[in-house]
Order: structure tokens, then C-alpha cells, then sequence
């Protein structure tokens, strides 16, 4: 039975047998001459030897049990002169006791001063900790402390702290990927504590004052409790959510980890599920909702307020102006209504969405749709501004596409933005003034049609790979 | 004749095993340490020992010490007007012990055990071997300086079964090892060290200190009054072994400086050093996997291993007293000697086998993958733990990152930190893997070996394919290859050793050279003295010569002891 056959031996509990036995067969197999076999023969005895302590743990070969939780009090090593019969002894140091947790809880205060050096020293200097065995353990309470409680402590102070108990290197620790995790989570941790804020925010490249604000306001919103309300209030307009959503990927990574505390979790979520959910999750349902209800209200103020402004002016009331007023009110809610879907639709835009399936083929397919419609409207209802609000977006999305080539963006330079705008009246109206006819809902539209026949063909090949 | 060799960092030591044990060879001058020293004299005729040793003071520019502390690098020392690598410094040495062995024998050495510090790297240890090639002698096998210790400290104390911790703190570097000894096995279980920690930085900083205290700048000190510094507080540091505290007394162009040093004092100005030595202390016990109450003993060498100061930290992290049966500068000598007879197959040791460890960890780059399912790379794997028995072969598979991989790189690295870019990369290994299986079922099993002799051969097998790669490491950077060797040999051979019988002149001349140097007041006399030995000298007669050497050592001693 191996290891024992391989030593040459019955199965014995008798660590002295055993090494007896590796003794005798170890000068048959010299490591110099006889490799394989040496190394057989020592994987074979440190195999025996294990299950010889394994089976008797009360020998004292074995005291090597988990340190019990929390540490005893522990006689420190008194240091004392040696072997100096001609010197005077030194003076018998008392006992001193050592609580580990005590030390710990200090270690964490006096590393927020963000001094490794320091904090170094003051790990060197107790007396205590020479003690090999006293060390190993508080070393395994360290330990046990990042892995529960992560306290903030900048990463310098903790590459120190790893050092000092000799945690820093291969094969110390189980997981490294899982202390290098809680080494960033302690740093953020400690970058994110309220008497921070400023310092963080300049870090996080807020220069200016009103910038640094900002950002300040930021993260004070992600440590507060959430509230639906609240937070709805503040995702009114796209581009709070925008700098919420670039503040938490700076901190967090890509893709984000949940930031410590005093980070709320449910705020980091919210805001992330904001900016990419969609509107098919809760949070971009509710986000969506809350601004058609905005901008409904809007408008039905601002109607209300023209109309209250008119009636005091004219001093009449008169069904004309409730008209003119539901159609202020229904304009400016079809503006921002018009703004919400077309967020909407350029963030739908700019996920990947693989090709098949309806919502696949649509996402692919939106441009030449988009075009179609636009030349079969103008086409049956000879009406260039319903032409003008389907082309526009339509070319729009296909110039992003083929301008930034490999990566799907929907951003356009503002000059490009205001001539797409503007190319269509224009033109109009040269058109009218020369009295040309040109044809321009068409043109436009086979335009958008090229760029993006032009950018699927530059993707498809690569499409087609990812599918196979 | 295979002799075992101590090449120590500020000593060297050469025996064998004779018939009654481990033997040391004394020098020319009757002492069994020789200084690693080498000066060079006005005719190119190379110095070795106490004479080169005393030559710092009186020639600084000529002489040098702690080489060992640049073997393996490229560092170039000129002396006159000739460049020095370490390995070359090194050689000198060994032909002087050589010689000193062979006088002693009247047998010609042909082969030597030489021992090095535990945690020399690959590119050290290459280069003591060269050294040893240099010096017209075969060195098969390097024995560590720890495992050396206990071999002498075992073979005196005959005792069965124990487990120690060798400390081993010399002029420049600092080694431990736990071991085990049972039925004529000798078995490390684990070794570390700090190849940059030795008895010399503990006269830095008493050297700094000095300076610091009495406002002088080191720069602005000749190299000459520099040498009598460092001896005068060489001799205050091994005071304090013994006193509480011990006077410093020096003279910078004509202005004679006092310092002193206390015991306290020097325990505060070396605790940045003896914090250092935590370090490898914990990490053999970890590595060894002892409690400090399982140790049987803790046996101290190594010269700077007297301080009072090494054994109140044994005290304070063991909780015990150490021991020192064995003469610290003599114990790993004796036991490079008992080594030297194993290799020899020595009759009366043959029932002795030493296991030795891998003080490193060896392994690959590997990306892992988080509870959120992200990879992340730069992680170092160890295939070969630090400390595993060598020789030893380990294989472990690994798996490529993303689908439709067609390469997979495979590092190697050597280190100890979790992350690869604070390791050494050691050389690279790619592997053509199939794109087409998916990831989990495409291994390759990459198995690194690792001999006696430190060489590191990686194997790669594509599990699917069985097709291997491999790649052998055994080029360092700043080594000598077999041809610059060979050309070195023959320009080295050049440089003579005065011989032996010359040498106990030339070291008295010496010590004269270096006494003027330190001594002011006296130094018309001591320059009479020295122009009068050189015409003695000249007659070439044995008899009056000695007379004379025996005369001015008196002197000599005379005025030193004042």
C-alpha cells in the first residue's frame, strides 16, 4: 500500500520506522544519481509522514492547531542578555500581555494617515511580535480580519501590513486574487471617507471649483440612503445620469465591483441599471416614466402659465385660448417626449445586440427602415417636415456607424450634428429660390442608406465569425 | 586531492577530510582564516590575505575586499592598472588557499567542494564555479553554507534525530536553514537568506554614525584614513562582545578625532538591520513548517554571529537561548570539508546522504478568474514551491483564456510575490494550441525540473496533440561563457602569487606600510624600520632575515599595542 510499499514497509504509525526505512532506501536512490527514484521515494515519505501525524495528533510533532479564537493572552519573550556571566543581568521585564485585536484596531487607525513608513516602524518596534509563534498568529488574525471586515486602509499600509506578517508572497496565502480584491476594496474604502471627499474628487481629475462640487455632490448622493423618489428626481435629466455613471465606473472598474462601504450598494446599482439597463428593467421603466411625466407636466405648466398670462392681459376668457394653450402645453411636451425617445433610441443603438430574432434584425436593420419610412412618407403625403423627421435620425445613426468605424458609437461631431439639421431647409430653400426641383427627403435618405450598406459590410464578415 | 573550501565574503578557510575528520590548512602565516583580500603590488605580482589585508590602509587603490558580495554581476574592479571581474578576485583567493593546501599536503589539488551562501541565485553560484575554473581546479559541487554548519555540527555532536536551525550571519551575507538529521541522512527542510546582509553593514552604520557625530564628511576623507576607520571601528564592534562600551580614536590630517560607542547605542543605530533579519527567519520556519518549540537547537555561526545582539534575537522571536558549540568562523569550513569527503566517497562517511532544498519559487504567469466571472492576469503560479527537495519534477496543466485561442504563452518567472512583475522572468515558452476545442478541455501540462545542480528545464505537452516544447535554462546574464573563461584563465595565469615563503615578509612590509599609515607621531621611526627591513631583505640570507622579522614584529607590536 502506497507510501508505505514504496519505502518498503508495513502501514505503521511509528515516525521513527519510517524514517528509519527512508533512511535505508534513500542511500539505494541518492538524489545526484538516481533522480525520479529519489524524488518517488521522498513524495512517498513525506506522504507516510503526514498520515503518521495526521493519525496521532496528539504527538508533539504536531502542535501546528488553528490559533484559538480570540488569542489568549500571551507571556511575551522577556528579552534578556545571553551568556554574559560577566555583565550584570538586566532587569527581569514583566509579563506583558498582547491583544491582538487591540493591536490590529490601532494598526487600522494609524494607517489612515497614509504613512507606510510609519506605520512600519511602529510595527517594527513591538517587542512582542519578535515572538515567532505570537507573530504567526496575530499575522492569521490579520488575515481573517480583511477577509470579514475589509477596514479602509490605503494600499501602501497594507502591502506593509502583508509584509510585516510575511503574507506577501507566493504561497502565504490561499486566494491571492482574493486579497488583491480586498486590497483595492480597503483602498477605496479609505479614498471614500467623508473627510476625503475633496481630496478624491481632485484625484478623480475635478479641477475646477464648480467641477470639484460636482463631483463632491456625487458622491455624497452615493452614500445616502435610497429613496425612489429622490432618486428618480435626480435621473430627470440624461446627462446627471451620465456623470453618475462615469463617477462609479472610475471607482469601480470595468466591469464595476461593488464598492465598499460608505458607498450605499443600492445607489451604485441604481445608477448603473440608469445608464445601462435599458428601458425593459425596472429602474429604466421607472426613469422613462418619471421624464414622459416631467415633461408632460412641463408643458401642461407652461400652457397653463401663457394661458393665465393671456386671460389677465386680455381680461376675456375664450375657448380660443384654451386651444392655443393645450398647444403650447402639447409642444413642449412632444419636444421632450421627442428627447426621450431619441436617448432611448441611441442607447439601444449603441449596445451590442447579436444578430437573430426580432429585436436583433430591428437593431440592425433600424437605418434603411428608417429611410424607407422617410421616402414613403414624403412619398404619400408629399410632406417634407414628416420626410425631415425621419431622415434625420436615420442619418445621423449611419454617420456615427461608418465614422467610428470598428467600435458602435452614436456621438457626432456638433457640426455635423447642426448640418444634418439644417442641410434639409437649406437646401429647400436654395431649392425654392432657383426654382429647382430637387428631390431632397429622397437624397438624403439614399445618403443614410449608403453609410450604413457601406459599415454593415465592413461588420459582417466579422459578425458572421462571431456567430460561427 | 578534493579539498572542501570556505569562500567567505571577509575570510576564507581551506581543509579535506582526513583521517581524523575535517582538517584545516593554515596559511604562510600559521593562521587558519585568510582574509579574501587581494592587493596588487608595483611589479603586478598579486597580494593575498593579511599583507593585502593591510595593504587598504597603505594602498588602497591597489587593494580590495568583499568581492563575493558581486559575484554574479558584471561589476569590473581596477587594480594598477588592470579591470577585475569578482570571479577573477575570487580565483586569486582560491590559488592562494590552494597553495597553502598543497604546501600543507605535498599533494596537488585537483578538485574542490567550494560553499556558498543558501540563497545564492543561479547567476552566483555559476559564477563561484567559474572561479574555481579560473583557478585551475574542478568544482562539481557547491554546498551551502548552512547545510555545511550542520554538517560539521552534526558529525561533532553525533546526536540522532534532531531538528536545528542553522543561523549563519558572515561579513556579507545571511543565511538560515532548518534541518533535520536521523540514520546518517542530513535533510533541509527549508532555507532563506538576504544575499545583502552581512557583518560589514553593521560597521556602515557604525562607520555612518561616526562621521554623522563628529560632522565629517565621508567624501572628504582619503580612502587611506577611510581603511583606518573601518578597522579601528572593526575593533570597537568586537569589543562590545565583550564590554559595554568600547572608544573609537582616529586622525584626520592631523587632527586626532574620539568617538565611542555604547552597547545601547549600537542597538539602536542596527535595529533597521536586525529587522531585516526577521524576515528570513520567519519565512524558514514557516517554510519548514515548525513551531520554534520543535527546534532541538539553534546553532549560531559565521563570524558577525558573535554580536551580542544576534543571540538576543534569537532570544526574543525563539524564546530561547542559542547554542554555539561550534567555532563560528570554522564550522562551515570543517563542513565543506566533510562535503569535499562525501564527494570523495570518503570510506568512513559513506553512510551519510544530504537532501538539499530550492530556496526559490518557480512558476509561470496565470490569469484568474473572480466571483464575478472576470479574468484577471499578472498572477504568479509556483509550480516548484520555494523550498521543495531537489531534485524534483512537477507538472501542472493550464488552460487558455478565451475561446478561439490559438497561442498560449508560458512564462517562467522566479520570485516570491503573488504578482509576476515584481519576479524575475527567466524566458518565455509559446505553445500552438487547436482554436477549435474549447477552452476547459484544451490543457497543456507545462512540468518543470529542477536538478541537483540548479539547472531549471521547462517541458510544455499539448494534451490534445502531445506535442512538446521545451526550453532549458541555464544562460544568466553578467556570466562568463566556456570561451571568455578560457580566456580569462590564461590572462589570470599571468598575475603571480608571491610565493609562500615569501609571503610572511611581504605581510610584516605590509602591516609596517599600513602602521604608517595610522600612526603620526611614529612615523619617521616606522619608515627607518621599513627601509631597513627592504635592504635585509635584499641579502637574501635566510638566517639574518629572520632575525629581523622576528625584531621589527616585535616593534611592530610594540607600538600597536600602545
Amino acid at each position: 500500500m502506497w507510501p508505505y510499499s514504496e519505502l518498503g514497509i508495513e502501514p505503521t504509525a511509528d515516525e521513527r520506522a519510517i524514517k528509519r526505512a527512508y533512511a535505508v532506501k534513500l542511500k539505494q536512490n541518492r538524489p545526484d544519481e538516481n533522480p525520479e527514484g529519489f524524488q518517488r521515494l521522498h513524495e512517498a515519505y513525506q506522504a507516510a509522514l503526514q498520515r503518521c501525524h495526521a493519525n496521532a495528533p496528539a504527538t508533539p510533532a504536531a502542535p501546528m492547531q488553528a490559533a484559538p479564537r480570540p488569542l489568549p493572552p500571551l507571556a511575551s519573550v522577556a528579552a534578556r542578555p545571553i551568556e554574559q556571566a560577566a555583565r550584570p543581568p538586566a532587569a527581569a521585564a514583566p509579563p506583558i500581555t498582547f491583544d491582538a485585536d487591540a493591536f490590529l484596531h490601532e494598526a487600522v487607525a494609524r494607517a489612515d494617515a497614509n504613512e507606510p513608513g510609519r506605520l512600519r516602524q511602529w510595527l517594527e518596534s513591538h517587542e512582542a511580535l519578535w515572538s515567532l509563534s505570537l507573530k504567526t498568529r496575530v499575522g492569521q488574525r490579520w488575515l481573517a480580519v480583511v477577509y470579514q471586515a475589509a477596514p479602509p486602509m490605503p494600499d501602501g499600509c497594507f502591502d506593509e501590513m502583508l509584509a510585516f506578517f510575511r503574507l506577501d508572497h507566493a504561497g502565504a496565502v490561499p486566494d491571492p486574487l482574493a486579497v488583491a480584491q480586498r486590497r483595492q476594496r480597503m483602498h477605496l474604502a479609505w479614498h471614500l471617507a467623508p473627510e476625503r471627499r475633496s481630496a478624491l474628487a481632485g484625484l478623480l481629475g475635478a479641477r475646477s471649483v464648480s467641477a470639484r462640487k460636482q463631483t463632491i455632490r456625487s458622491l455624497d448622493w452615493l452614500q445616502q440612503p435610497f429613496r425612489w423618489p429622490v432618486a428618480l428626481w435626480r435621473s430627470l435629466l440624461p446627462q446627471t445620469v451620465r456623470t453618475m455613471n462615469s463617477l462609479i465606473l472610475r471607482l469601480a472598474g470595468q466591469p464595476p465591483i461593488e464598492l465598499p462601504p460608505p458607498v450605499n450598494p443600492r445607489q451604485q446599482a441604481f445608477w448603473l441599471q440608469a445608464a445601462h439597463g435599458g428601458p425593459f428593467t425596472r429602474t429604466g421603466a421607472a426613469i422613462i416614466g418619471a421624464r414622459i411625466a416631467g415633461a408632460l407636466l412641463l408643458g401642461l405648466l407652461l400652457g397653463t402659465g401663457f394661458g393665465a398670462m393671456a386671460i389677465a392681459d386680455t381680461g376675456k376668457f375664450g375657448w380660443a385660448l384654451v386651444g392655443v394653450m393645450v398647444a403650447i402645453a402639447g409642444a413642449i411636451s412632444a419636444v421632450a417626449l421627442a428627447f426621450i425617445g431619441w436617448s432611448q433610441l441611441t442607447l439601444w443603438q449603441r449596445r451590442f445586440v447579436a444578430l437573430g430574432g426580432v429585436a436583433g434584425w430591428l437593431h440592425f436593420a433600424l437605418v434603411p427602415l428608417l429611410a424607407l419610412a422617410a421616402l414613403i412618407v414624403v412619398d404619400a403625403t408629399d410632406s417634407p417636415m414628416a420626410g425631415w423627421l425621419l431622415t434625420v435620425p436615420a442619418l445621423w445613426l449611419a454617420l456615427a456607424r461608418v465614422l467610428h468605424g470598428r467600435q458602435i458609437s452614436t456621438s457626432l461631431r456638433p457640426w455635423l450634428r447642426l448640418g444634418i439639421f439644417l442641410i434639409y431647409p437649406i437646401a429647400s430653400l436654395i431649392a425654392n429660390a432657383v426654382q429647382v426641383p430637387v428631390i431632397m427627403g429622397n437624397s438624403l435618405a439614399g445618403v443614410a442608406l449608403l453609410a450604413w450598406g457601406i459599415d454593415a459590410w465592413r461588420r459582417l464578415p466579422r459578425r458572421r465569425r462571431t456567430l460561427a | 586531492m578534493i579539498v572542501g573550501i570556505d569562500l567567505g565574503t571577509t575570510h576564507s578557510l581551506i581543509g579535506r577530510y582526513g583521517d581524523d575528520g575535517p582538517t584545516l590548512f593554515p596559511n604562510a602565516l600559521g593562521q587558519l582564516l585568510t582574509p579574501s583580500v587581494v592587493s596588487l603590488d608595483a611589479e603586478g605580482h598579486a597580494l593575498v590575505g593579511q599583507a593585502a589585508r593591510d595593504r587598504l590602509v597603505s594602498h588602497p587603490g591597489a587593494s580590495v575586499a568583499s568581492f563575493k558580495r558581486w559575484m554574479g554581476s558584471d561589476r569590473e574592479t581596477r587594480l594598477g592598472d588592470r579591470a577585475f571581474r569578482p570571479e577573477e578576485l575570487s580565483a586569486l583567493v582560491l590559488r592562494a588557499l590552494i597553495a597553502d593546501a598543497e604546501a600543507a599536503t605535498g599533494e596537488t589539488v585537483t578538485e574542490a567542494v567550494i560553499s556558498v551562501p543558501a540563497y545564492f541565485s543561479d547567476a552566483q553560484r555559476k559564477a563561484t564555479q567559474a572561479a574555481g575554473t579560473l583557478a585551475g581546479i574542478r568544482v562539481e559541487r557547491l554546498i551551502n553554507e548552512p547545510t555545511a554548519a550542520a554538517l560539521a555540527y552534526g558529525l561533532q555532536e553525533r546526536r540522532d534525530g534532531s531538528r536545528f536551525l542553522v543561523f549563519d550571519l558572515g561579513g556579507g551575507t545571511f543565511d538560515v536553514s532548518v534541518l533535520e538529521m536521523f540514520e546518517g541522512v542530513v535533510e533541509v527542510h527549508a532555507s532563506a537568506g538576504d544575499n545583502f546582509l552581512g557583518g560589514e553593514d553593521f560597521l556602515d552604520v557604525l562607520e555612518k554614525a561616526c562621521l554623522a557625530d563628529l560632522g565629517l564628511q565621508r567624501s572628504a576623507l582619503d580612502a587611506a584614513t577611510c581603511g583606518v576607520l573601518r578597522q579601528r571601528l572593526e575593533t570597537a564592534k568586537r569589543a562590545l562582545t565583550g564590554q559595554a562600551s568600547a572608544p573609537v580614536q582616529f586622525t584626520v590630517r592631523g587632527d586626532t578625532h574620539e568617538w565611542s560607542i555604547d552597547e545601547a547605542r549600537f542597538a539602536q543605530l542596527a535595529d533597521p538591520l536586525m529587522q531585516r533579519m526577521r524576515a528570513p527567519l520567519e519565512r524558514a520556519m514557516r517554510d519548514a513548517r515548525l513551531q520554534p518549540e520543535q527546534l532541538d537547537e539553534i546553532v549560531l555561526v559565521g563570524g558577525a554571529s558573535r554580536m551580542p545582539l544576534v543571540a538576543r534575537l534569537v532570544t526574543r522571536m525563539f524564546g530561547r537561548l542559542p547554542l554555539r558549540h561550534v567555532n563560528p568562523d570554522q564550522a562551515i569550513a570543517l563542513g565543506a570539508c566533510v562535503a569535499a569527503g562525501l564527494k570523495s566517497r570518503d570510506q568512513r562517511l559513506d553512510e551519510m546522504v544530504l537532501t538539499d532544498v530550492c530556496p526559490y519559487s518557480l512558476g509561470t504567469q496565470v490569469a484568474r478568474r473572480d466571483g464575478q466571472g472576470r479574468m484577471q492576469g499578472g498572477f504568479f503560479e509556483p509550480i516548484i514551491h520555494r523550498n521543495s527537495v531537489v531534485p524534483v519534477s512537477r507538472e501542472q496543466s493550464f488552460f487558455p483564456v478565451n475561446p478561439g485561442q490559438a497561442k498560449l504563452r508560458l512564462d517562467v518567472f522566479q520570485g516570491e510575490s503573488p504578482m509576476v512583475e515584481r519576479n524575475i522572468k527567466l524566458g518565455e515558452l509559446e505553445v500552438e494550441i487547436d482554436p477549435a476545442r474549447p477552452p476547459q478541455e484544451n490543457a497543456v501540462n507545462l512540468r518543470f525540473t529542477y536538478d541537483v545542480n540548479g539547472v531549471l528545464q521547462v517541458e510544455a505537452t499539448v494534451a490534445s496533440t502531445g506535442k512538446q516544447y521545451e526550453l532549458v535554462l541555464e544562460q544568466n546574464p553578467g556570466l562568463l561563457s566556456v570561451e571568455q573563461i578560457r580566456s580569462r584563465l590564461a590572462a589570470l595565469a599571468e598575475i603571480k602569487i608571491h610565493p609562500r615563503s615569501k609571503q610572511e615578509n611581504l605581510a610584516l612590509l605590509a602591516r609596517a606600510e599600513r602602521i604608517y599609515e595610522e600612526h603620526l607621531a611614529m612615523r619617521d621611526q616606522v619608515q627607518a624600520w621599513i627601509a631597513q627591513f627592504r635592504s635585509v631583505l635584499e641579502t637574501q640570507d635566510e638566517m639574518v632575515i629572520r632575525e629581523h622579522r622576528l625584531e621589527l614584529g616585535r616593534a611592530l607590536d610594540t607600538l600597536e599595542s600602545n
